[in-house]
């Protein structure tokens, strides 16, 4: 006969892993949600530092940039098969299309690094903001985990609930008040390990283990 | 086409390679940000992204040449 009621494993005498504890996993490089990521250094860290989570803006944000790239590919052709620019010299027409193919190919590229590079690492210290606005210009700004005093995390839209990415809001009491992590997939589960680090770190406080 | 006794298409050539210049210049740019990004962030994928600014740049002097033989 079938047990309909079973007792549960009591698991309230295993070790509990802390969230700075967990061993790393291997990821993809392009990932937007890197979780205890595996060979990634961020010159910003001390050696004994460990990376927790490696955020960037959920892929869907790139689906703008990708579509207007698509069109640009396009632009060209109409002047190739209709006479519009006739009265150019052949050489002109050639170089001109060669050059808006290599304009495009940078914005691509601008897009893309862009993304890439705008990174939020959240470690078991502290939280990192590198954000890579453009080819030229580039920020970063970090606070300690202890400086930590409120995380809200907010998905809005039927997109971002959909895809369940959204922004999360930090607020310090360090020199910079506020660090915006915007757009990054599972923003709930980000607030959470931030909640659980800064448990940690007020543990490793009270037992006198700050580093 | 003469205007003011000065050939246009010699003009044009002229800003297509300053302008030409100019990109090559912002290419460079674009290979010492990245290598500087890819030393300030290493995440396994530095050789893709530094190849990709290596390529736009070798491209954007390829272009500048061409402009400069060909037109």
């Amino acid at each position: 006969m079938p047990d309909i009621f079973t007792k549960k494993e009591d698991t309230s005498n295993e070790p509990i892993v802390a969230v700075s504890q967990t061993p790393e996993q291997s990821y993809n490089p392009v990932s937007a949600y890197c979780k205890y990521p595996a060979n990634v250094h961020f010159d910003g860290t001390d050696a004994d530092e460990k990376i927790v989570l490696l955020l960037r803006k959920h892929w869907l944000t790139n689906l703008r940039w990708i579509l207007t790239a698509s069109v640009l590919i396009f632009v060209p052709l109409p002047f190739v098969y209709f006479p519009i620019l006739n009265f150019l010299p052949e050489r002109f027409l050639v170089v001109t299309i060669l050059f808006w193919y290599l304009v495009t190919s940078a914005y691509i590229l601008e897009k893309f690094l862009s993304w890439f590079f705008n990174v939020y690492i959240i470690t078991d210290e502290r939280v990192f903001d590198v954000d890579f606005y453009n080819l030229v210009d580039r920020d970063i700004s970090d606070a300690n985990i202890a400086d930590i005093q409120d995380v809200t995390s907010s998905i809005r839209g039927a997109i971002r609930t959909s895809f369940d990415y959204g922004d999360i809001l930090i607020q310090t009491s360090a020199e910079i008040p506020e660090l915006d992590f915007e757009a990054v997939p599972h923003p709930d589960e980000v607030a959470k390990i931030l909640r659980s680090l800064r448990v940690e770190e007020e543990q490793e406080q009270l037992e006198g283990r700050v580093r | 086409m003469n205007i003011l006794g000065v050939d246009l298409w010699i003009v044009v050539k002229i800003m297509f390679i300053v302008g030409m210049l100019v990109y090559v210049t912002f290419a460079f740019v674009v290979i010492r940000q990245v290598g500087h990004m890819t030393k300030t962030l290493k995440v396994g994928f530095e050789t893709p992204v530094r190849l990709l600014a290596l390529m736009h740049f070798i491209v954007a002097i390829g272009l500048l040449i061409l402009s400069v033989l060909y037109l």
